[in-house]
């Protein structure tokens, strides 16, 4: 398909422009150019997908490096958010000719402008397209598949942790006999996971989405208990000690913390909590998904963010041989953790 | 004579009949190959979807053709949907649908005696209507009954080119046809608790926020009871000549109860704007209406009229009804509580409610909430609660975000301190006075 080539020179040109003003939370000016690339002809697919796309990458990595802080980020968002909606208008004549298509994020996830942009693009390649918004719960899903039957859910996942949803959501659709299509960087970087969690089909962006349903949408799996992932033992048992590890990981960063005379509590305690929750749910995806990959992404991920805000990844190893000691008796465990010991070493 | 339908069925061609296909030499493997296709419709709770599975997974295996003739609807044309094998080169199941007009129905007389519960399995007799869904006639039709909750919910008809079905084979058929009823009588069931809910709902999901001149509006919120998206809590904008009126509010209790209190709140607040549009006065009449109706029932609230300023900014009067105190985010991040006081609504009869006036420059945005953001618990710290100062905290850095940005920032922070835990409403309400400067886009 010609389409699923991006067009070069204007896009490109419009791309620079563009994340100029973004990067200026330069709303109106941002918006401007994308109206008159429109009437200048640029493909509306292209200003989705080579200048819109882009920039919201580029915004979550001045985030990652520390140039960009989450207040910049939601308002850029907000800029994309509104970008998309002026293609969208652009187009909104356009009657779908094609099958219904519901677009929707994981329950957990809130990143929702790949999702819109992947539900934008396959409305420009003729489906008739609903998107349900960002965290969607399973059972909102549910009834909503059951009120109005689709040819297919498209499910966007950003971050590994909310998998065991997007596992609960793939079932709930097939219970609806909807088969599925997965996408976004919370599925990995090939079709392993979407596999597993039984998906029909996985695509790394939203133009491959686009060219894997040029034929139509795909027949449901045959539904085959014995493919269902049955998670370990140990996954189960290490949910039910999440609680337990995250004090252990709190008590001892107030060790650290009064040895420096300093005290924890406050902003400080909120995000160490929080570290140590993303901590402990990487590990127990990894332990449901039985892919240590997930574990080590999220890590070699997490130095970098430790790297680009100057802080030393000690502290990371610290709460890694705490984990190590309290989950002894877990030898799955054991080994996800020694591999992210790895990657930070 | 039989009437084409939707999309007719295409009768088999010569190459289809040429082309090899999976052997099914013996009633074994019938047998073990409806077996399995029942077991896989084990999950299927979407009735439209669950029929395409029925006539879907028997072919090739067990016949080349099969067809579910719907008998539920009663009366009118009898819908059928058919798969049969690929053709004109096309490889794979082919899934159509359609439906026979009365004057075809009455051709078909097994299908009458499978309607009426006299026959559980009938071979149609040559000439027969469904003759029409092959090319030409010959092989063998069986048709079987499908038995819903109670009655015969429907018909599946299989053809074979080649050769007939046995004793052994149609007793699968008939055993297939049994788990195809109560998988339609699963889907059904489901089907109707779902249309159930989204009645509900659609008569209790808040309107999506007006356009208003001079405000920029936000709202995001997350129920306790997510499916149906109804609950405890509330919030609508209206347009006013002259500016615009909000009402949010948290109803005691949870569920089915608390959506129907919300509904006979949002329905009295219309009645009674008509002939009053003070919120203070608002807010006594609407409390003497629902001590009325039941007086164990209540439901804190914060009711405004919003006025735009000739200078830029919004005048906010608003009344309180013991709610928490709507908050003000200032342009440089500060964050200021705007207390009212008053007590709950619908509770005791001369129920003292009070209320404030007070303006938001431009850029500020207020910010309105249920006590299911500040009391939403961390399993991962003990369950502690979120608590009025982190939500200062939040808000602090959504300073010069517009207020859907807002909502949904703190929406998202209550949602990733819940960890997933049970939870209470979660709803946020945000007016915002457009920021000053040249770039203003009202």
């Amino acid at each position: 398909m010609s389409r699923t080539e991006p067009v070069a020179g204007g896009a490109a040109t419009v791309a620079e422009g563009y994340f100029a003003r973004v990067a200026a939370l330069d709303e109106p000016g941002a918006l401007d150019l994308v109206h008159h690339a429109l009437r200048e002809g640029v493909d509306p697919e292209s200003l989705l997908l080579d200048v819109i796309a882009p920039c919201q990458m580029r915004v979550g990595l001045g985030w990652q490096s520390n140039d960009w802080t989450v207040a910049d980020e939601h308002a850029a968002t907000h800029i994309g958010d509104r970008a998309i909606g002026v293609v969208v208008e652009h187009g909104a004549e356009r009657t779908p000719a094609r099958g219904r298509i519901v677009v929707a994020c994981v329950d957990g996830e809130w990143h929702g402008l790949p999702a819109r942009l992947l539900g934008e693009v396959l409305r420009l390649h003729g489906w008739d397209v609903e998107f349900l918004g960002t965290s969607v719960p399973t059972r909102r899903l549910t009834l909503h598949l059951q009120e109005r039957p689709a040819d297919l859910l498209a499910l966007s996942c950003s971050l590994p942790t909310h998998l065991v949803n997007a596992h609960g959501m793939i079932t709930a659709a097939r219970r609806m006999g909807v088969p599925v299509i997965v996408g976004g960087a919370g599925f990995g970087p090939d079709d392993t996971i979407a596999t597993r969690l039984g998906a029909e089909l996985w695509a790394a962006d939203a133009r491959r989405a686009a060219a894997l349903l040029a034929d139509g949408v795909p027949e449901l799996r045959p539904w085959d208990r014995t493919a269902v992932p049955a998670p370990s033992a140990e996954y189960a048992s290490v949910v039910r000690l999440r609680g337990h590890l995250v004090r252990v990981g709190v008590e001892h960063a107030r060790t650290t913390y009064a040895a420096l005379g300093r005290d924890l509590r406050g902003k400080a305690l909120d995000r160490t909590v929080e570290d140590l929750g993303h901590i402990t749910s990487f590990l127990t995806v990894s332990l449901y998904l039985d892919d240590a990959a997930v574990f080590t992404r999220f890590l070699r991920w997490t130095r970098m963010v430790l790297d680009a805000r100057g802080v030393p990844t000690a502290s990371l190893l610290a709460v890694m041989g705490r984990l190590e000691s309290e989950l002894g008796d877990h030898p799955d465990t054991l080994t996800h953790l020694r591999e992210g010991v790895r990657v930070l070493g | 004579m039989f009437a084409p339908s939707v999309s007719g069925p295409e009768p088999l061609d010569e190459e289809s009949r040429g082309r090899p296909r999976t052997p099914r030499s013996t009633s074994v493997h019938t047998v073990e190959a409806l077996r399995s296709a029942a077991r896989r419709l084990g999950g299927l709770l979407n009735p439209a979807r669950l029929i395409e599975q029925i006539v879907r997974l028997p072919v090739p295996e067990v016949a080349d053709l099969c067809v579910y003739f719907d008998l539920e609807a009663g009366g009118g044309p009898v819908p059928w949907v058919h798969a049969h094998e690929g053709r004109d080169g096309r490889r794979g199941v082919l899934v159509g649908s359609g439906a026979w007009d009365r004057d075809v129905v009455a051709d078909a007389t097994w299908l009458d005696d499978i309607a009426n519960g006299a026959a559980e399995s009938v071979e149609p007799t040559p000439g027969d209507p469904v003759e029409a869904f092959v090319a030409r006639p010959g092989g063998a039709f069986r048709a079987v009954a499908v038995r819903g909750l109670s009655d015969v919910a429907g018909a599946l008809v299989f053809h074979r080119a080649d050769g007939g079905f046995d004793d052994t084979e149609v007793d699968a058929l008939v055993d297939y046809a049994e788990r195809v009823g109560t998988a339609l009588a699963s889907a059904h069931l489901y089907q109707y608790q779902a249309r159930a809910a989204s009645t509900l709902k659609a008569a209790l999901v808040p309107e999506p926020l007006p356009d208003i001149p001079h405000a920029v509006l936000g709202a995001a919120f997350r129920s306790a009871f997510e499916a149906e998206r109804i609950g405890g809590d509330f919030y609508e904008v209206h347009e006013v000549p002259g500016g615009f009126d909000f009402s949010f509010g948290d109803v005691s209790g949870k569920g089915d109860e608390a959506a129907v209190l919300t509904g006979r709140i949002r329905q009295s607040l219309e009645a009674l704007r008509l002939v009053e549009h003070d919120p203070l006065r608002l807010m006594e009449h609407l409390n003497l209406l629902l001590l009325r109706t039941d007086p164990e029932k209540f439901s804190t609230m914060v009711l405004g009229r919003v006025t735009p300023l000739p200078a830029g900014g919004l005048r906010v009067r608003a009344a309180g009804g013991g709610h928490p105190p709507p908050l003000v985010v200032g342009v440089d991040g500060r964050v200021r509580e705007e207390y009212i006081g008053g007590i709950f609504v619908g509770a005791i009869e001369d129920a003292p409610f009070r209320d404030r006036e007070f303006d938001l420059a431009p850029g500020e945005t207020l910010v309105v909430y249920s006590d299911g953001v500040t009391e939403a618990r961390n399993p991962l710290s003990g369950g502690q609660m979120v608590g009025e100062e982190r939500v200062h905290g939040v808000l602090a850095e959504c300073a010069g975000m517009p207020a859907p940005v807002v909502c949904e920032r703190l929406v998202q922070y209550v949602d990733d301190w819940l960890g997933g835990e049970e939870h209470d409403d979660i709803t946020v309400l945000a007016v915002q006075a457009p920021a000053a400067g040249p770039d203003v886009t009202p």
